[in-house]
């Protein structure tokens, strides 16, 4: 995300990366890894079929 | 509590249209032409499915998922219909691939058996390994998309659509409640029963051959057990199940169809 925010043009400062613990990475990397096989679209119909 | 609709999304979705992509120029057939079952047993995988084997033989008609279709041909219970529809490509063991590590922790491997002829409604966000697999058990393939986000105001849904016109199912995150939806939403069911759909374990079943316990070890370490959702009745859940379990009463709820005991409809 920080690359989006960074903007395309040229800056005197220095920017520092907001440090992020190992922890941190490694509890996203596990989070990533549950869920279902199939999506829930939460409020969609139970079926589409390509109307409107 | 980590959001898991939209953890689903991120793990899956992906791949999902990947595969979509791949499977598209086969997926003529659509589950719309499959013939409809007012009155179906949908079977789902569960520890609970044994004790109904028996009493299946009385359903008016069969739906069941990918992974019990072995164990109910084993006892002689031939399904009017499967279903399949995960992305990955261990799901190919279900129609005669060799199980992966993963099946082999959860002890849930399948026995070969003869799958020639019997339907099969298969999500295009199923793995080509699959779909081939199944092809060369003889199944008779008949095509649905898995719903990935809201059609009134995502695209990748109607992406899928544009890939080919079937039926998009909102799958409630797992194969068992995505072939009770086909049940009702496609095929026409006005009465449903449900068989092996526990969405949990039974209490001597050991956590370490749950599906996510590998995953909850690395989030948790040594309190990955305190993850677990225990039921009164001495079953539990891990946290995606529990999810599962939630997201499937809501939809029962408020779905047009009848939902009833094996006893009942069997009576």
């Amino acid at each position: 995300m920080t690359d989006y925010l960074r903007g395309n043009y040229p800056l005197d400062a220095a920017i520092t990366e907001p440090a992020t613990g190992d922890c941190n990475a490694f509890e996203r990397a596990a989070l990533a890894r549950l869920g279902g096989s199939i999506c829930f679209v939460a409020k969609a119909p139970a079926v589409w079929k390509g109307d409107g | 509590m980590v959001d898991l609709a939209a953890a689903t999304f991120a793990r899956i979705a992906a791949a999902s249209l990947a595969n979509a992509q791949a499977n598209a120029s086969q997926a003529t057939r659509s589950v719309a032409d499959l013939p409809s079952f007012p009155r179906v047993v949908v079977a789902a995988n569960g520890p609970s499915l044994d004790a109904h084997l028996d009493a299946l033989r009385a359903a008016p008609a069969i739906i069941c998922v990918d992974g019990a279709l072995s164990r109910l041909l084993l006892a002689g219970v031939v399904p009017d219909l499967a279903v399949t529809a995960d992305p990955f490509s261990r799901i190919a063991h279900w129609f005669g691939a060799e199980p992966d590590e993963h099946f082999q922790r959860t002890g849930e491997t399948a026995t070969r058996v003869d799958l020639a002829g019997i339907p099969l409604a298969i999500a295009t966000a199923s793995h080509p390994r699959t779909v081939a697999q199944a092809r060369a058990a003889g199944m008779d393939l008949h095509w649905f998309h898995a719903m990935l986000d809201d059609p009134a105001t995502g695209v990748l849904t109607r992406s899928l659509y544009e890939l080919a016109p079937l039926p998009c199912v909102n799958g409630g995150g797992n194969v068992g409640t995505a072939a009770w939806v086909l049940a009702h939403a496609v095929l026409g069911a006005k009465e449903t029963a449900l068989v092996g759909f526990d969405f949990g374990y039974p209490p001597d079943f050991p956590m370490e051959r749950t599906q996510f316990a590998l995953h909850l070890q690395d989030l948790f370490g040594d309190s990955w057990r305190k993850a677990f959702v225990r039921y009164p009745n001495g079953w539990y859940a891990d946290p995606v199940f529990a999810w599962f379990r939630e997201v499937f009463a809501a939809m029962v709820k408020d779905a047009p169809c009848r939902v009833v005991t094996l006893e009942e409809m069997t009576r």
